[in-house]
Order: structure tokens, then C-alpha cells, then sequence
């Protein structure tokens, strides 16, 4: 079940994606600056809902260290950066720097979504904890 | 239990690189025969220039990308991946050197070489990569489909091996030609087609935000795809169905990418569209064929699949690919100013390649002759276009890390 709701989130966040990158390459600037921000906080509130309680959970049945985790950390430190990035390009309006970015944060979200759903969530799903516990847990973090 | 399962060992960029950019090389080559030399239709001389294109091109790239997505997508690695890469690369080059060779010039004595060269690189590369696959805890479609596309590689190499024993041998038998007709569908449609069908349940979603194949589609396509590939050697009209499925899975994917959430129209999805407009037209034709049995028609299906088909959506996914992981090798160590993907190949540069591969593919169908020339200056420009990322790449690899700064303090 955190499986299906996480891997549900990571579509509804690249379904925010797509029409910001549209509204980029037809350089509909007002409609790109209001596409921004609901996105970042949804991809923000996502990296937060596995950072905060998902991932310190798993931990304490794992232990932490340098494994799987540790690198989820560490991409979601990339994508965010690349998000910022995209931002200040959306400001600078500046096409071509912004759509490169985008396709960067595209194949880079999509892979590590794919790790996260092809193993992470299948290992949550199998530790001993109350996963309906937690996954109420989850929906009450702020981004 | 969660021990040694590894996310982050993406292999050294050098590792599926190597193969990716020898790959248009076996292209170029091919092309150069086709135009300067010619070949004899009924000779073995076809079969030496169709696998430079199939082994030297085909399999190479495969054989990059699959080390290159085991890790994301089955959490696994290859020990010593970078070992690993380069002797399985250096064999299959070697190996499907001699074999083009040694068949295009009738060189028999070079093909018990490619056998041994081939044996050892495709039969190490299949056994390692089929025990990943079946230790993978979790089997996704995708998994499963890489799974019978390897296992039809492993059949495909041992019919191929008794094939290229006979000839080297000079003991064409009375099972040559059975074998052979064999040997071509499961690497074809076995190896090529399910790992294309694979790898194509996650990226096209991936790249382009589609909605997801459909449930039934993951679940059973290709379970009945090789279920009919291993039917239709006892009873060859079961190869129909075989076919039948790849046209529902041409169609499917065009479908889901005509639906994308990416309404940005690049370079790729034209790959993308050209490759199953020839994947859909090659069936039908090659279904047609099984009634009529005429040799035009066997050449344009044969050129539409692979040169069509599986090529066209090489180049497209190889443009995605590429850039991408030097994209991801630079920024994890810690550069922020470098290009990003879009930046690496200019949209223009991709657009000749596009042309010059479409009229690749359409005159390959006419005049196979000329058809050489448009090849070797597709396969040109995509070396170049895929060199300038490497150079980008070895540009920031020589420069010392962001990070190492922090470390030690100067
Ligand atoms: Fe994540
Ligand atoms: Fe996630």
C-alpha cells in the first residue's frame, strides 16, 4: 500500500511536470512561472514524505550507512538542485537552458522513481512495521 | 537479507560507452561493402554483411544498454564491470569481424576464429547476465521479458555456432537450412524484439510521461511471444502469431506516445515513430510472404525490420541515453556548471543524422547499392554526434572534483 500511494505521487508529480515544460516551449512565461511552484512543492513534499518518516523507518530495521538509502538521499539532493536551477532559468527566460534542464530532471526523477519502485518500496512493504500507521504518518508531512 | 543489494553502482560510463560508439563503425563498414564491393544475392556473402549490422551493431548496443539498466532496474551489477565490459566488447568486435569477413570474401578459414571469439564473448555476456536476471528478488515485466530475450540470445548463439561450424567446416548438411531460418527468428524476434519490448515498458512512460502499457500487456506479451517463437519450430505457421504480437506492440507504444503528457515534439519520438510505422508495415508484409514466398518482398520486410525498426529506434533511444549518463557522471562529482542534456548535441546536428537514416532506410528497399553511401554518412554523423558528449565528458573528468576541495583544505 506505501508502494501503490508513493508510486501513485510519482505520476501525480510528473503529471505537474508536463504542462510546465509546454508552457517552456512555447515561452509562455507567465503560465511557466505559475506552473513552478505547485510542482516543486509536490516534488518537495514527496522527497520529504520519504526522508522524514519513510526512510528513517526503514532504517531502524536496516541500519543506515552508505546502502540503498544513503543514495536516494543523495539523488534527491540532485534533483532538487536541478529544480532550483530550473527555476532561476523559468526567471531568466531563458528557452533552451530551461528545456535541457527539464530533460535532465525528467530522466533523472524517472530513474531514481524506478529504483524507488522497483525495490525500495518493495523492501518497505515486506519490513515488520504498521505500514497504515506510518503511511498516515506520511500524508501529514509539510513540504 | 537486504546485504549486497547495491542501487547507486551505475557502471563506469566507459563501460557501455565503449559499446555504444564502436557500434557505428560496424554500420559504416557494412555500408562501405554494400557500395564499393556489391554482393551476390544467393551467396553467404548477405549473411556476412547482415550481422555486421545485427552483431556488430545491434548486439553491441544491447549488450552496452542491458549492462548499463540491470543496475537501476534490477538493483544487481556486474562484478568488475569495467573488466567485464571490455572483454566481452573486444571478443564480439574481433568475433564478428572475422565472421563479416570471412563470409564476404569467403574466407572460410576465419569463421571457426569469429566461433571461438563469439562463443566466448555473447556465451559469457548471456550466462552472467541470465543469472542476474533470475536472482533479481522482484521480477518486473520488464525483467521477465529480459529474461526470455536473453534465453532466445542463448538458443540463437548455439544454433548460430553449428551454422558457422558447418560453413567454416565446409560441411553444409541437410539441417543447415532448418537450422538457419531458426537461428534468425530467435535472434530476431527473441533477443531483439523481447529486450526492445522490455526495455520499451519502462522508458517510453519514462521519457515521454505516458500513461503505463497496459497490466495484460506487461503480464503476458512476451510469454506469448516466445511461447509461439519456441511453437513455430515444430510448426512454422506459428511464427504469424509471433509476429501477430509485435504488431499489437507497435501499435500499442504508438498509441501511448500519441497520448504523452510531453507535448514537446524532438528528434526522438520521430525515431520512435519511424521505427514502428516499419515494425508495423515489416509484419504485415512478412505475414503476406508466408503465403506467397517472394524474394522482393522477403528483402523489404528483412531491411524494415532491422535496418527500420531496430535501428531507427537505436539512434533515437542511444540520443536519450548518451547524454544522459554523462550528464549523470559529470554532476555526481559534484559540477554544477556543465551543459546540460540539450546543450551536448545541437537539435540541428540531430535532424541531419534523422534525415540522412530515413534516406538510409528507404533506399536501402530500391537500390541497396547507393543505399551504402547514405548509411556511411548517417552512421558518421552519429558517431560525431555521440562523440561530442564523450568529449564534454573527458573534459570534466580530467578537472579535479568540486568536492575534493572540501575535503582537504588547501
Ligand atoms: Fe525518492
Ligand atoms: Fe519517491
Amino acid at each position: 500500500m506505501i508502494k501503490d500511494y508513493m508510486t501513485h505521487d510519482h505520476r501525480e508529480c510528473d503529471n505537474l511536470y508536463a504542462p510546465l515544460e509546454s508552457a517552456i516551449s512555447e515561452e509562455n512565461w507567465d503560465r511557466a512561472l505559475e506552473l513552478y511552484m505547485p510542482f516543486k512543492n509536490a516534488m518537495l513534499k514527496h522527497f520529504a514524505m520519504e526522508e522524514e518518516v519513510l526512510f528513517p523507518k526503514m532504517e531502524e530495521f536496516m541500519g543506515g550507512g552508505e546502502g540503498p538509502i544513503h543514495v536516494m538521499k543523495m539523488e534527491h539532493n540532485q534533483i532538487r538542485s536541478i529544480i532550483d536551477q530550473l527555476g532561476e532559468a523559468i526567471n531568466e527566460k531563458n528557452t533552451q537552458k530551461a528545456l535541457g534542464l527539464g530533460e535532465t530532471f525528467m530522466i533523472l526523477t524517472q530513474q531514481h522513481n524506478m529504483k524507488e519502485e522497483q525495490v525500495l518500496y518493495t523492501m518497505a512493504e515486506q519490513l515488520p512495521f504498521d505500514k497504515e500507521a506510518l503511511l498516515e504518518e506520511m500524508k501529514k508531512v509539510e513540504a | 537479507m537486504f546485504k549486497g543489494l547495491s542501487l547507486d553502482q551505475a557502471p563506469p560510463y566507459e563501460a557501455p560507452l565503449r559499446f555504444f560508439l564502436t557500434a557505428p563503425f560496424f554500420a559504416i563498414l557494412g555500408g562501405a561493402l554494400l557500395f564499393f564491393v556489391g554482393y551476390d544475392v544467393s551467396s553467404p556473402q548477405v549473411l556476412g554483411l547482415l550481422h555486421l549490422f545485427t552483431l556488430g551493431f545491434i548486439t553491441l548496443v544491447m549488450m552496452g544498454a542491458m549492462q548499463q539498466m540491470l543496475p537501476v532496474l534490477v538493483g544487481v551489477t556486474f562484478p568488475n564491470a569495467l573488466f567485464f565490459a571490455k572483454i566481452i566488447h573486444v571478443s564480439v568486435i574481433v568475433g564478428t569481424l572475422l565472421f563479416g569477413f570471412g563470409l564476404f570474401f569467403e574466407q572460410f578459414s576465419f569463421l571457426a576464429a569469429a566461433l571461438v571469439f563469439l562463443l566466448f564473448g555473447v556465451g559469457i555476456f548471456s550466462f552472467i547476465t541470465l543469472y542476474k536476471l533470475l536472482k533479481a528478488s522482484h521480477k518486473s515485466a520488464t525483467v521477465w521479458a529480459m529474461i526470455l530475450s536473453v534465453v532466445s540470445l542463448i538458443i540463437a548463439l548455439f544454433l548460430g555456432s553449428h551454422l558457422l561450424a558447418s560453413l567454416g567446416f565446409g560441411k553444409v548438411g541437410e539441417s543447415f537450412s532448418f537450422v538457419l531460418p531458426s537461428h534468425g527468428i530467435f535472434a530476431f524476434f527473441g533477443w531483439v524484439g523481447l529486450l526492445i519490448v522490455g526495455v520499451s515498458y519502462q522508458v517510453i512512460p519514462m521519457f515521454y510521461v505516458t500513461k503505463d502499457f497496459d497490466e495484460n500487456i506487461k503480464k503476458y506479451l512476451s510469454f506469448f511471444i516466445f511461447g509461439s517463437l519456441v511453437l513455430s519450430l515444430f510448426f512454422k505457421y506459428a511464427i504469424i502469431l509471433t509476429v501477430l504480437g509485435y504488431i499489437y506492440f507497435g501499435l500499442e507504444s504508438l498509441k501511448l506516445l500519441e497520448s504523452r503528457k510531453r507535448k514537446i515534439k524532438e528528434i526522438t519520438i520521430d525515431f520512435w515513430e519511424m521505427s514502428v510505422y516499419s515494425l508495423v508495415l515489416a509484419g504485415a508484409l512478412f505475414v503476406g510472404d508466408m503465403f506467397i514466398g517472394n524474394e522482393v518482398l522477403e528483402r523489404i520486410y528483412s531491411v524494415l525490420f532491422v535496418y527500420g525498426f531496430v535501428i531507427s529506434l537505436i539512434c533515437g533511444m542511444l540520443y536519450k541515453i548518451v547524454p544522459f549518463l554523462a550528464w549523470f557522471h559529470i554532476s555526481s562529482r559534484g559540477f554544477f556548471d556543465m551543459p546540460t542534456m540539450k546543450e551536448m548535441i545541437d537539435e540541428r546536428d540531430l535532424k541531419i543524422q534523422f534525415k540522412f537514416h530515413t534516406v538510409s532506410v528507404l533506399s536501402l528497399l530500391i537500390l541497396p547499392k547507393i543505399a551504402g553511401i547514405f548509411i556511411i554518412a548517417s552512421n558518421i554523423y552519429l558517431f560525431l554526434n555521440l562523440y561530442k558528449v564523450l568529449k564534454i565528458y573527458t573534459e570534466y573528468k580530467a578537472k579535479p572534483s568540486p568536492f575534493d576541495s572540501f575535503k582537504k583544505p588547501a
